[in-house]
C-alpha cells in the first residue's frame, strides 16, 4: 500500500477522506434517496421480477443493519462472543409496548427510553457475564436470553393476553422542521413502507454514524485493544472490565432501539417473534458482510434480505431451474440451500466479506487508468 | 522509602505453584537514573516487573511503593494495572504488548489514552471537544513518530511489521505515555546488532531529554556496562549483587551465574 501523506491532521478524522470515498459516498445518498421513488413506482418488469417487496425488505434490512452493527461493535472490535442480541430487542419491544402501547408515551420518547433502558439493563447483564471468557461467556450470554424469554413471556401474557401486542402507527409531532404535515393533522403518521423508508434510513445513519464514529474515538480504541491484548491493554491504563462493560452498554443500546422500532413496524409482536434463530442471523450478516467494519454490518444486512428475492424470482422464472421439481416443491429449503452456497463462496472467494468485495472495487477505480 | 527513591520494593517474593520467581527481592531506584536488571535466563526479572506494575500478585509481606511526581508516596501492591499506569509507570513486553491489528498510528494513540477525557457519548457524537483533543494526541504522536523514524508505516497494521521494528513501535507507545517511571523489559532483544545500537542511542537521548527514570532488562552486558548506573543481578529468584555496573561485574556468583548460564 502506498503511503499517505497528510499535512492536516484533522483531514484524518474525518469518515470521508479520499476523493473515490467522497465519490462513492455521494452516490450513494442519491441511490438512497432514488430508491423509495422507485420502488413505490407502479411498475411490473419483465419476467415477473419482482417489485414492489423490494421496498418492505430494504425496510427490514434498515432495521437489521442497525443490530447487526451492533453486533460488531461487540463481536468484531471488542471480541465478546455475545447471544444476548434477541433478549435486548425484546427488551425494546417490552419498553415500547409498556409506555407506548399502555401509557400513550409519544413514540420519540419511547425511542429514547428504549435505547436508554438498553444502555443500563446491557451494563447490569454485562457485570456478572464478563466474568467469562470466549465459550463460556456465550454461554452465560445464552442464559440472558432465557431469562429474558421467561420475562418477556410473562409480561405479553400479563398485559395482552395470547393474542400479542397490537402496535399502532406512531406519529412525528408536528413542530419537528421538514415534515410534510398535512393541513388539519396534529402530527406525521409514519404509515406504509414509503414513509417508513425515510424515518428508518434516518435512525439507521444516525445509529450506524455513531457506532462509526465511536470506533474511531479514545473508548473505540479501547474496545479495539482490549480484543486483541487484554492485559497489554490495561497496562496503558485502559480498565478492561468497565471498557467492556461499555461495549456490551452501547451495544445492547442499539439493539434495543431496534427492537422498539421493529416492533413499531410490524405492528404486531407475539410469543414466538423472538426464537433463538435470530441471534444466527445477525451473526451471518457481519461473517458475510466484513468482521469489525461498520460498512460490512451494512452489505451484510441488505445480502440477507435482498439475496432471497432474487433466489425466489431465479428458481421460478429462470427456464430450466423452474421444470426442476424439487426446487419447487422445497422453495423456502432451496433458497436456504443457495443462500448457505453463497455464504461459502464469498468466505472462501474474501474472507474479509463482502467489504473485501467492495474494497478490491473501489481501489480498482482509485487507481483508474493505472488499473495493474 | 528513601527521599530521593522514585520506587522502592522491599521482600518481594512470587511464588507460582512450587517455583519461587522471585524470592526477597528488595531495591531502592532513584529519580533519574538507569537502573539494570540482569541475569540469565529464568532468574525472575520480568516477573519483578510484573509484579510492580500489578500483572501479578507478590505473596505476602511484600511492599512495593512509589512516590508520583507531586511527591506522593503510593503503595502498589494490590492495586490494578491500570491504575498503577496511571501513576506515571509505564512498560514494555518481553514478547511484545502492542496490538496486532491496528495500525502504528493506533497503537501509538492508544499509548495516549490515560492523557484523554472524552468518553463514549463525545465520541459517538464527535463533539468539538473531543476532535480538539483527538487532534492534541495526534500532534503528541507525530512527534514520537518524527522521533522514532515511524512515519512510513504509520497506516500499517503492526502485527506484519518486522520485529525489531514492532519494539521500537512499542517503545513508541510508553514514551507517549509520558511517563515518570519507564520499565522496559529487553528492549533490544532479537534485534540486529545496528538497531540495537539504534535503541541503546535512543534510550540514552530520551533520558537526557525527559528526565525520565529507566528500569532495564537487559542481556547484553556491554550495552548494560554503557548505559547503566546501577546495576542488580538476579539468579533464581534470588539477587546476587547490586552496585555500579564495575562493582557488580566483579561479583564471583554473576560472573558465575552467567558462566553458568551461557
Ligand atoms: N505465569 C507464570 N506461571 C508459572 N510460572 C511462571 C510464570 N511466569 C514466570 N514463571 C516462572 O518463573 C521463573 C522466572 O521467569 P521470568 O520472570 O520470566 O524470568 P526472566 O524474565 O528472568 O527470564 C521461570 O522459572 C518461569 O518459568
Ligand atoms: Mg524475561
Amino acid at each position: 500500500m502506498a503511503t499517505r501523506y497528510t499535512t492536516d491532521y484533522r483531514q484524518d478524522l474525518r469518515l470521508l477522506r479520499t476523493r473515490p470515498q467522497q465519490v462513492l459516498a455521494l452516490v450513494l445518498v442519491i441511490v438512497a434517496i432514488a430508491v423509495p421513488f422507485i420502488f413505490t413506482m407502479d411498475y411490473r418488469p419483465p419476467m415477473n421480477f419482482p417489485w414492489a417487496s423490494w421496498l418492505t425488505n430494504i425496510n427490514f434490512a434498515l432495521f437489521a443493519a442497525i443490530v447487526a452493527a451492533a453486533f460488531n461493535l461487540l463481536l468484531g472490535y471488542t471480541h465478546q462472543i455475545s447471544v444476548a442480541h434477541a433478549a435486548f430487542l425484546m427488551l425494546g419491544t417490552i419498553v415500547a409496548a409498556w409506555m407506548g402501547v399502555i401509557h400513550g408515551v409519544p413514540f420519540l420518547l419511547v425511542l429514547v427510553a428504549a435505547t436508554i433502558s438498553g444502555a443500563i439493563v446491557g451494563a447490569i447483564v454485562a457485570l456478572p457475564a464478563l466474568r467469562f471468557r470466549g465459550l463460556y461467556l456465550l454461554v452465560a450470554t445464552l442464559g440472558v436470553h432465557f431469562i429474558f424469554l421467561f420475562v418477556y413471556r410473562v409480561f405479553l401474557v400479563h398485559y395482552f393476553g395470547f393474542a400479542g401486542i397490537r402496535f399502532e402507527r406512531p406519529t412525528l409531532p408536528g413542530w419537528l422542521p421538514f415534515l410534510p404535515v398535512e393541513e388539519g393533522e396534529a402530527g406525521f403518521m409514519i404509515a406504509g413502507t414509503f414513509r417508513w423508508y425515510w424515518f428508518l434510513l434516518l435512525m439507521a445513519v444516525l445509529s450506524i454514524g455513531f457506532m462509526s464514529n465511536l470506533v474511531r474515538s479514545r473508548e473505540g480504541r479501547a474496545f479495539r485493544a482490549i480484543a486483541e491484548h487484554d492485559v497489554s491493554a490495561s497496562l496503558i491504563g485502559i480498565n478492561v472490565t468497565k471498557t467492556k462493560l461499555l461495549a456490551f452498554s452501547v451495544s445492547s443500546a442499539f439493539v434495543s432501539l431496534s427492537g422498539a422500532l421493529s416492533s413499531y413496524y410490524l405492528g404486531a409482536r407475539g410469543e414466538d417473534s423472538f426464537n433463538f434463530g435470530l441471534v444466527l442471523n445477525f451473526a451471518i450478516m457481519i461473517i458475510v458482510g466484513g468482521y469489525a467494519t461498520m460498512r460490512g454490518a451494512v452489505f451484510g444486512a441488505f445480502f440477507f434480505y435482498l439475496a432471497p428475492l432474487l433466489f425466489r424470482w431465479g428458481t421460478v422464472n429462470t427456464p430450466i431451474l423452474r421444470d426442476i421439481d424439487v426446487l419447487q416443491r422445497y422453495e423456502s429449503e432451496t433458497h436456504l440451500a443457495i443462500f448457505g452456497i453463497l455464504i461459502i463462496l464469498i468466505l472462501v472467494l474474501r474472507p474479509a466479506g463482502l467489504v473485501g468485495v467492495w474494497d478490491s472495487i473501489k481501489n480498482y477505480f482509485a487507481r483508474w487508468p493505472y488499473t495493474t | 522509602m528513601n527521599p530521593d527513591s522514585i520506587l522502592s520494593i522491599q521482600d518481594v517474593s512470587v511464588t507460582f505453584g512450587g517455583i519461587r520467581a522471585a524470592a526477597g527481592v528488595s531495591a531502592e531506584i532513584e529519580r533519574g537514573e538507569l537502573f539494570a536488571l540482569i541475569g540469565p535466563n529464568g532468574a525472575g526479572k520480568t516477573t519483578l516487573v510484573n509484579a510492580i506494575t500489578g500483572v501479578y500478585e507478590p505473596d505476602p509481606g511484600a511492599s512495593i511503593r512509589y512516590r508520583d511526581r507531586d511527591g506522593k508516596v503510593r503503595d502498589l501492591v494490590g492495586r490494578k494495572p491500570h491504575h498503577i499506569v496511571r501513576l506515571g509507570l509505564s512498560r514494555t513486553f518481553q514478547n511484545l504488548g502492542l496490538f496486532p491489528q491496528l495500525s502504528t498510528l493506533d497503537n501509538l494513540l492508544l499509548g495516549r489514552y490515560t492523557h484523554q477525557r472524552s468518553g463514549v457519548l463525545s465520541g459517538g457524537f464527535r463533539t468539538r471537544r473531543a476532535i480538539a483533543e483527538e487532534l492534541e494526541q495526534r500532534e503528541a504522536v507525530e512527534q514520537v513518530i518524527e522521533l522514532l523514524k515511524l512515519s512510513e508505516y504509520r497506516w500499517e497494521p503492526v502485527g506484519g511489521l518486522p520485529y525489531g521494528l514492532q519494539k521500537r513501535i512499542e517503545l513508541g507507545r510508553v514514551l507517549a505515555m509520558e511517563p515518570d517511571l519507564l520499565l522496559l523489559d529487553e528492549p533490544m532483544a532479537g534485534m540486529s546488532a545496528d538497531a540495537r545500537l539504534d535503541i541503546v542511542r535512543f534510550i540514552f537521548e530520551i533520558r537526557e531529554a525527559l528526565g525520565l527514570t529507566i528500569l532495564m532488562i537487559e542481556h547484553d552486558m556491554a550495552v548494560v556496562m554503557s548505559i547503566a548506573d546501577r546495576v542488580m543481578a538476579l539468579n533464581f529468584g534470588q539477587p546476587i549483587g547490586l552496585g555500579t555496573p564495575e562493582e557488580v561485574q566483579a561479583i564471583p556468583a554473576v560472573v558465575e551465574a552467567y558462566l553458568g548460564a551461557e
